[in-house]
């Protein structure tokens, strides 16, 4: 080949190249603008699925007060709550609640006018790398005494 | 032999080519990963959005909706959850009761409490309007009492039909569900020969029995041997939603699961109560009594239709009583069990 052809040979792998140069960062930087998007949705649905976890255990039967099978809104019955402690750690039905509740820690805290704690859940992620937790208020009914308390019932999700 | 000039042109062509053939392999490489990320993407958003939907709807209590806007799509359910496409979705516990194969638009979601007699759980029923369902029944006093029980709890939204005869009901273009109350399944009308449709047969006793028919017969066959059964209103819709019998008895295996730990929530709670308002001490003894019996008694006997039977009203009657020892408590000023 003349030398003219030669650059003309050059010259076109030179387009060719700065042209998948031009591919590869638009690529790069599409993916890149990608993540960043996914780290946020991940982030979203950490938050979303503790605040999820949270109405679900105020709304699970275990806990809930209710009177005549009608339900009580944000209530939680401490008689309810206390026999369900026995069967949630029991073996036979950890892996049933392990399914509803996941890795996290749920407790209800008592404010007001009585001050206590109880732990619900403790299932603890091994090496968790975050935790999100999420607050809800919520009444604990006293049946014995008819008082309730106002407290708040404090999610704790391990990813 | 060729000149220089002879050589070059032809090489320049097959450079262009090649280098062509690359660039377009590179977009049709990225339009097909991009259709196959998009289809995919499409399915999840259903997935999610449907757990959202069943997850709203399975936490309320009698509650009834049309599920507008959804894409058209197959949903295929089973004891453990639905699939559409390749993805699936679980229940995540609820007890949930649907037809096996449906068509989503326009998606029917319904709930509805399971107290026996405390509350256990809501159910959650799936059917889609365009499955129909037909019941026949006749005059006499327990087929008529079931179609007027039956009538009152069906959501509204369902397509329903109540007939005298199901020779006599022409096939429509729909998926017809045949529903016998207290009667043998009848021969259907010769517009159904070449489909399979499926027939629940309910019996006022609580005996429920899962029916098919094959292409090309006009003739129902039972399709799970023994009989399954129904407790209460909740337990006899569930019957009528779901299309296949191994579907039914495994989700209300899961339900009897379910009133077991509630059943032992309540009992345990019984005993608190005892200890704890000794006035009542006595007046909890009958309630205890009770549940000792109705948490011994869970068990599904099914070898023979006497023992399902007695099963049944042993089952109701403890029922009632719990709900009538919950019920005089409160007149003592002691708190009530449940």
């Amino acid at each position: 080949m003349n030398k003219k052809a030669q650059l003309k040979m050059v010259e076109n792998i030179g387009v060719l190249v700065i042209f998948l140069v031009l591919i590869v960062i638009v690529i790069i930087f599409f993916m890149a603008f990608q993540s960043g998007s996914i780290e946020e949705q991940v982030s979203e649905f950490k938050t979303r699925n503790a605040v999820q976890l949270a109405t679900k255990i105020a709304l699970l039967p275990e806990f809930q007060c209710r009177r005549n099978n009608v339900l009580e809104d944000h209530c939680i019955d401490i008689l309810r709550m206390n026999s369900a402690r026995l069967i949630m750690s029991d073996t036979a039905n950890e892996d049933y609640y392990f399914r509803i509740l996941g890795y996290s820690t749920i407790k209800t805290q008592s404010i007001y006018p009585e001050m206590f704690g109880v732990t619900l859940y403790n299932k603890v992620k091994p090496l968790f790398s975050n935790n999100d937790t999420f607050s809800i208020p919520i009444s604990i009914y006293d049946p014995i005494n008819k008082i309730y308390n106002y407290g708040i019932l404090e999610v704790n999700v391990y990813g | 032999m060729f000149k220089r000039g002879q050589v070059e042109t032809p090489i320049n062509w097959i450079f262009v080519l090649m280098a062509g053939s690359v660039i377009l392999l590179f977009f049709a490489i990225v339009i097909y990963r991009i259709q196959g990320t998009v289809e995919k993407q499409a399915s999840a958003t259903l997935i999610t959005s449907l757990n959202s939907i069943f997850s709203g709807m399975g936490l309320s209590s009698d509650t009834s909706a049309v599920i507008p806007n959804l894409p058209n799509s197959e949903l295929f359910f089973n004891c453990q959850g639905y699939s559409s496409g390749d993805l699936t979705g679980g229940f995540e516990e609820r007890l949930t009761f649907a037809p096996s194969t449906l068509n989503i638009q326009p998606l029917i979601v319904w709930s509805m409490p399971w107290n026996m007699p405390f509350f256990i759980s809501n159910f959650l029923f799936i059917t889609t309007s365009n499955i129909k369902y037909v019941f026949v029944h006749d005059e006499a006093g327990a087929s008529n009492s079931l179609k007027l029980k039956i009538e009152a709890l069906l959501s509204e939204h369902i397509t329903k039909q109540f007939v005298k005869s199901s020779s006599s009901l022409q096939e429509e273009g729909t998926i017809t569900k045949f529903i016998f109350l207290n009667m043998d399944p009848e021969s259907l009308h010769p517009s159904f020969i070449n489909l399979r449709v499926n027939a629940l047969k309910i019996n006022a006793n609580g005996v429920v029995s899962f029916y098919e028919k094959l292409p090309g017969v006009n003739k129902f066959e039972l399709k799970l041997n023994p009989s399954s059964v129904f407790f209460d209103d909740a337990t006899l819709i569930a019957s009528i939603m779901v299309d296949n019998a191994e579907y039914y008895e495994c989700m209300l295996s899961k339900a009897i699961k379910r009133y077991e730990q509630l059943a032992y929530i309540i009992s345990e709670r019984v005993s608190s109560l005892k200890s704890l308002v000794p006035v009542c001490n006595q007046r909890y003894n009958p309630a205890a009594a009770n549940l000792y019996s109705f948490l011994s008694s869970t068990s599904f006997i099914e070898e023979k239709e006497e023992d399902v039977l007695s099963y049944l009203n042993n089952i109701k009657t403890l029922i009632n009583q719990i709900k009538a020892n919950n019920e005089e408590l409160p007149l003592h000023s002691c708190p009530p069990i449940y």
